[in-house]
């Protein structure tokens, strides 16, 4: 059953969605090359190269604020930001960079299933056992990828605070911000499991007479 | 399904094709094979009861429990 009285806000999320996939698109092939470049050594004029992670630490410093005349004692717990490392060697850039296209290739992923999910609800096709294919496999991209961050986190957590020396900032943990990514796949799971029984639903109102 | 739908039989009591049902009780020809075929899962009682009324017959003409 399809229909062209599609609401507005589909066709936005639906045009928002093929952009948002064709330039991420776009940056993965990027990536690719150059990683790819860099791999077989193209760029033989530099030897070490510097790399921003961006990482989210529990740490321990403590300063001041002063404000409307009086000084106030302020403790920095945890802190969000981009790390540069400089002059890290070529193959650990590389290796780090292989990872982040396995990250990327997750992400154009769920992108892709949603994409071919909103062009089917756009063209009216709610219930079909092709939507409950896309949601399932965006539900197991996103597991895919909590698991990912989950264990990144973890390994960079242990090799940072045995490896990174600040003056004045005494480093503690690190921590993941994932959790949003396990709710998101379990709620897409479920909404699989939700379209199954509408695509029944949808079979016995067609079967109707 | 054990409930079978007897629409030929009774079609061809009345000598009457598909075709005329169709027009007669404003139902699309792909509804009817369904319900001819015995694949549909429901009927409405405004089908059945325009059903009866084309082919002047009772619904239980038309429908028929055949138990397991």
């Amino acid at each position: 059953m399809t229909t062209n009285n599609t609401p507005l806000s589909i066709k936005i999320i639906y045009y928002l969605t093929q952009f948002v996939f064709w330039v991420t698109l776009l940056g993965a092939l990027l990536a690719v090359f150059f990683l790819g470049a860099g791999t077989l050594g193209l760029f033989k004029e530099t030897t070490d190269t510097s790399l921003d992670i961006p990482l989210r630490l529990e740490l321990e410093e403590t300063g001041t604020m002063t404000a409307y005349g009086k000084t106030y004692q302020v403790e920095i717990r945890d802190a969000v930001g981009t790390f540069e490392f400089s002059g890290l060697p070529r193959r650990v850039t590389t290796v780090i960079m292989f990872g982040a296209l396995g990250f990327l290739a997750l992400i154009i992923s769920v992108i892709w299933f949603f994409r071919k999910f909103i062009i089917n609800v756009k063209q009216g096709l709610y219930f079909t056992d092709g939507n409950i294919g896309y949601l399932k496999k965006m539900s197991y991209c996103l597991l895919g990828l909590w698991i990912y961050i989950l264990i990144i986190s973890n390994i960079s957590a242990g090799f940072f605070m045995s490896t990174l020396e600040f003056d004045t900032v005494q480093f503690k943990g690190s921590k993941s911000e994932s959790g949003p990514l396990l709710f998101g796949a379990l709620f897409i799971w479920v909404l699989s499991h939700i379209f199954s029984k509408g695509v029944k639903l949808q079979q016995e109102q067609d079967l109707t007479i | 399904m054990p409930i079978v739908v007897n629409l030929d039989v009774v079609l061809a009591q009345r000598k009457m094709s598909l075709t005329e049902l169709s027009e007669k009780v404003g139902l699309t020809m792909a509804n009817l094979s369904i319900l001819k075929q015995g694949k549909a899962k429901a009927i409405r009682f405004s089908t059945l009861m325009a059903i009866c009324e084309a082919l002047d017959c009772q619904p239980g003409d038309l429908l028929e429990y055949r138990g397991p």
